[in-house]
């Protein structure tokens, strides 16, 4: 699987009147990782959930070569776009079962199968489904809205921050199952501060600064 | 055994409001407004029951029981309607903007129902036949027996969807977090409208069941829509099963106060009751205080 | 003269015309009720236009004003002079027996308990029969009776009404003067933050709520004048529905809105009288058309206002109890173990800090450090579970937020709290004035060179002029203390720079300033000590170079990328 997968064209997105991202152009491939390195503020954030569609924005993002600009979020999502938020935003009050389930796009057998392949990429999961998923650790929450971007077979990830608040044990097995998603080649794009977490899987680095991409290296400064 | 008989009065009454406050939730889980015109979803109820009757052939054993289907159908279509044009155009603004539509869809329904039905109380057929059945030295009414099971049926039925179904889930998931549902694929406006049909189909089903033994009048929807309020107050603010045990304890109050004094004395304490829970627990009697931050 | 105005005179003298030479006493009759209901609607206009909040207790209002009347009238044969005024204190005592419980509810459980006081009213009319006459009502209440002289129905008592209109006008005029606007609007659109800039929500809630009481009771008074009659349904929900329709479909803040709304729907029965029964049916679409088309009213379709209060400019530097250009009190902030949780989540815990007159102090901290609750908890926003603040040696621990902030305390928050309908002057003014000083926004505007906006409204501005705007109405005040949450996020670097300078002048004046900052680069230039929190707690406080080489702040906030 070659091919861009997620096309992102001269993107920008203003809050209040002030561009939040300023004309930003990003590429990914299929089976490829980039990391989006940026300080609090950056815009990471605004840059994703304007590609998920949830913030509104000029320029074009396409998705497999199909423009989804105009498409709603529900859309962009069944057209094989997946966003895994800052802060996990699981379901509180539905089980680990039913936030992996509630999540999936297919039929009854499909919905199960792909269940199956969830837990046991996250096996930490498997042995939980009944467990509502405001008893899970932090990890376990990440790995839980990992999984319910799984189960809707996107060909292109967004995360948003996936190691904040994570061991490093913890965040070492999220980063192994990003890898995983990876080699059965989806794009992933992910929005990090923490450059250490990225550093072993990203196939590329862009550094965001003040909504736009600076080429200028990585200092401590920034990367609060 | 006056005392049975009381309290299975009182069951029934709380399983009608339970229906009444369960549709209500459902609504105001799907859309964090409040539906006013959910009182007004009552009152069709019933008078889709008492319009449908004329339909029936004569002397039928259960004759209400066969207008549920006719009348969850009318109503579910009512509550669809509500939707489109209360909620669905106006659901960026503020929840105080809702909260005035559908006071204004109220009042064009029970003035609606009011011009064409006239003002005077009617009532619908009784659910399987009047009178009582004697079990173990109490007489129990038809009625109330049959309120209470019908509304067994169609809560065990709502639960049954929401905890085993994908449409279930979807219910939930975007109670919880409906920004983060969409972001799924789930799409939320479909599930809006079908809280609007569900909702009110409950409510109207409550319409059915209470319009033989209490009759029912085209203004009764303030009354109902303040208990169904009150009941989710009480139950906690989005609660499924808040509601109904709000509901049920507000029946049980009130047949319990009027069956020693009078049925204005008891309406009166609750609502003094309502302003006391209110005063000591803004949160509601089993809610969680909310904190906000800036 | 505005559209505004001239449409009103015009209207007015037409509508003058119209009654004295061409109605007939039917149709005087209708104007007399579209007056009362000029008076309740304007009365509405306090507690749901300018407070916001959906209050469904104006019927009740009406209610208890018209039995009153009814009562003292039809059984003593009271005179006006005794029943009128006391119908208004009647409702406004009920209002301020009420808002203890009631006014501090949010949105929809003041709507629920606002609705239940109006119900259990009603049921008392009905079945307290001995003094209300139960269901039927009481006949025989009085016409006007002033000492000796009866007014009769028709042109006296259209005239008359209309003349106790036009005081009601006079009276609303004078209580929403354009600094009282202003501070409504800013408590109705942040409502979380007003206190913050010294606004007295408490107060102003309750005052709007009691006024619409008392123009309730008054126009419950003089219909029962008008109808000779007092029965429940004076108490029924239908005058609260009539009422909110006039004020959906008229305009929610006005004068002219409240006219256009009682006159529209006082008329249109006759107007559709062709609708039959389906009347009110027409009226409920009329509303809902309303609420989806046209929100602000019919008033804001014909005459768009700018915003509210732009049309009465005060006179400026009247009241002067303060003067603005005086330096900063020189205040210190000590906060003693404080400890804040929310749910299981410890946000703050245990924490101690200090800072005095011309110090700058930085906070940083990784994301849920607790930043953001620790600038909740010292301005008196969030009340903590335990521990002290003191403000210039005085206890302030969980003292009300608008206190703390005319204390000396000043902040801006993470997103910039402007409600959109104000201009930048006028929000700044608002918090002076709520600070009792006299209105000058000049000063301020100029420390941030941001005086060539002051005449924008707030939601036009751009994000980074947003921030200043908040800078420049937070040290409006001359504030001892000035905490700034986030100030420099999302900005350019030449704006944080400016930032930056105007928090070094700011401290060379004597100010204490806390800085919360993600931003290194941004905060070590100009902070003289850097604290670094973690999961709620200080773990390093010291010079700047001294908290960044900390081993564990280290580890905690560059976490691997420093290895």
């Amino acid at each position: 699987m070659t091919g861009i997968a997620l096309h992102i064209r001269n993107l920008s997105v203003t809050h209040g009147g002030v561009a939040a991202i300023h004309d930003v152009s990003i590429s990914v491939l299929a089976g490829e990782t980039a990391v989006l390195l940026g300080a609090n503020g950056a815009g990471k954030s605004s840059l994703l959930r304007a590609v998920i569609g949830l913030a509104s924005s000029t320029g074009s993002v396409s998705l497999g070569g199909t423009d989804i600009s105009q498409c709603t979020t529900e859309d962009r999502v069944r057209l094989g776009l997946a966003w895994v938020p800052e802060g996990r935003r699981v379901f509180p009050g539905l089980t680990v079962a039913e936030n992996l389930l509630v999540a999936s796009l297919s039929r009854h057998a499909e919905r199960q199968r792909k269940l199956e392949e969830v837990f046991s990429l996250f096996p930490q999961l498997a042995g939980r489904p009944s467990d509502h998923a405001w008893q899970l650790s932090g990890g376990q929450q990440q790995m839980l809205a990992i999984g319910r971007a799984i189960m809707a077979k996107p060909m292109v990830y967004l995360l948003d921050e996936p190691s904040l608040g994570l061991a490093p044990a913890v965040a070492e097995s999220v980063a192994i199952a990003l890898q995983q998603l990876a080699s059965g080649g989806a794009a992933i794009l992910i929005g990090e501060q923490n450059a250490g977490f990225v550093r072993s899987i990203a196939d590329k680095t862009i550094m965001l600064r003040n909504g736009q991409i600076t080429t200028a290296p990585a200092d401590q400064g920034q990367l609060t | 055994m006056l005392l049975t008989q009381i309290a299975l009065n009182a069951l029934a009454l709380g399983s009608a409001y339970a229906l009444v406050a369960i549709g209500f939730v459902l609504v105001l889980n799907a859309t964090t407004a409040v539906n006013f015109a959910h009182g007004e979803g009552v009152v069709a109820g019933g008078f889709a029951a008492v319009a449908l009757a004329i339909l029936l052939p004569p002397d039928i054993p259960i004759p209400g029981l066969l207008l549920l289907p006719g009348v969850l159908l009318v109503t579910a279509l009512l509550g669809l309607a509500i939707g489109a044009l209360a909620y669905l155009p106006i659901r960026k603004r503020p929840p105080i903007s809702v909260f005035v539509s559908t006071i204004a869809v109220g009042i064009i329904i029970a003035n609606g129902l009011n011009a064409t039905f006239g003002a005077a109380p009617r009532t619908a057929p009784p659910l399987i036949g009047v009178g009582t059945i004697e079990f173990l030295g109490a007489s129990l009414s038809r009625q109330s027996l049959a309120i209470i099971g019908i509304t067994a049926v169609l809560m065990s039925g709502l639960a049954m969807v929401l905890q085993r179904t994908q449409l279930g889930r979807q219910f939930r998931a975007c109670a919880q977090d409906p920004e983060m549902a969409r972001a799924l694929g789930i799409r939320l406006t479909r599930i809006t409208m079908i809280s609007f049909a569900l909702g009110t189909a409950f409510a109207g089903a409550a319409g059915l069941l209470l319009a033989h033994q209490f009759f029912i009048s085209p203004s009764d929807g303030g009354t109902l829509i303040l208990k169904a309020y009150i009941a989710v107050v009480i139950g906690g603010w989005g609660s499924l099963r808040g509601a109904a045990a709000g509901a049920m304890l507000i029946a049980f109050f009130e047949v319990g106060v009027a069956t020693f004094s009078s049925q204005p004395l008891a309406e009166g304490l609750l609502y003094i009751a309502v302003l006391l829970v209110l005063f000591f627990r803004p949160q509601g009697l089993f809610g969680e205080p909310q904190q906000v931050r800036v | 003269m505005n559209a505004r105005t001239s449409m009103s005179v015009a209207g007015g003298a037409a509508l003058t015309i119209y009654a004295l030479f061409f109605a007939s006493s039917y149709d005087q009759r209708i104007l007399t009720l579209s007056g009362i209901y000029v008076i309740l609607v304007l009365g509405y206009q306090f507690i749901f236009g300018h407070a916001g909040a959906l209050s469904l207790a104006q019927g009740a209002f009406f209610g208890v004003g018209a039995y009153t009347t009814g009562i003292l009238g039809s059984k003593f044969g009271a005179d006006f002079l005794l029943t009128f005024p006391l119908s208004i204190v009647v409702a406004a005592t009920l209002a301020a027996l009420v808002s203890l419980p009631v006014l501090r509810l949010k949105t929809h459980y003041f709507a629920l308990a606002t609705l239940a006081l109006s119900q259990l009213l009603l049921l008392v009319a009905i079945n307290w029969e001995p003094v209300t006459g139960g269901a039927n009502g009481l006949p025989g209440v009085p016409p006007v009776t002033i000492l000796d002289w009866k007014l009769t129905r028709g042109l006296p008592l259209l005239t008359f009404v209309w003349a106790i209109v036009g005081m009601a006008m006079v009276i609303a005029h004078m209580q929403m003067r354009a600094g009282r606007v202003a501070a409504f609007t800013v408590m109705r659109e942040t409502p979380l933050a007003a206190p913050s800039f010294g606004i007295d929500s408490g107060m102003l809630r309750l005052r709007a709520f009691l006024l619409s009481a008392a123009f309730g009771g008054a126009a419950g008074a003089l219909f029962v004048h008008t109808n000779r009659v007092v029965s429940p349904e004076t108490l029924g929900f239908g005058v609260m529905i009539t009422c909110l329709t006039m004020t959906v479909v008229g305009g929610r803040f006005g004068i002219l809105g409240a006219v256009i709304g009682a006159l529209l729907l006082t008329h249109l029965p006759e107007w559709f009288r062709g609708f039959d029964e389906y009347y009110l049916v027409a009226v409920g679409i009329l509303l809902l058309a309303a609420v989806v088309f046209a929100p602000e009213g019919i008033v804001a379709l014909i005459a768009p206002a700018k915003a509210p209060h732009e049309n009465d400019k005060p006179s400026l530097h009247t009241q002067s109890k303060r003067a603005s250009a005086t330096k900063p009190s020189r205040l210190a902030l000590e906060a003693i173990d404080l400890a804040k949780s929310y749910g299981g989540v410890r946000a703050l815990d245990g924490v101690t800090l200090s800072f005095g007159p011309g110090e700058i102090v930085g906070v940083i901290g990784p994301n849920g450090a607790g930043k953001t609750t620790l600038a909740n908890v010292l301005t008196g926003l969030t009340p903590v579970d335990q521990g002290t603040i003191r403000l210039g040696g005085r206890d302030i621990t969980n003292t009300p937020a608008h206190i703390i902030a005319r204390m000396g305390l000043a902040r801006t928050f993470q997103t910039p709290q402007l409600p959109n309908a104000l201009t930048v002057r006028d929000l700044v003014e608002t918090t002076q004035r709520a600070h009792g000083m006299s209105p000058a926004a000049d000063e301020a505007l100029d420390l941030l060179t941001i005086r060539s906006i002051a005449d924008a409204r707030c939601d036009t501005l751009p994000h980074g002029l947003r921030r200043q705007v908040e800078i420049a109405r937070a040290i409006a005040t001359n504030p001892g203390i000035l905490v700034l949450d986030e100030p420099a996020a999302g900005l350019s670097p030449d704006e944080q720079d400016e930032i930056a300078a105007i928090c070094i002048s700011l401290s060379a004046s004597g100010m204490a300033i806390l800085l919360i900052d993600h931003n290194i680069e941004f905060l070590s230039p100009c902070v003289s000590r850097l604290i670094c929190m973690e999961a709620g707690r200080v773990i390093a406080d010291g010079a700047s170079d001294e908290t960044l080489t900390n081993p564990d702040v280290r580890n905690a906030y560059f976490g691997v990328i420093s290895s």
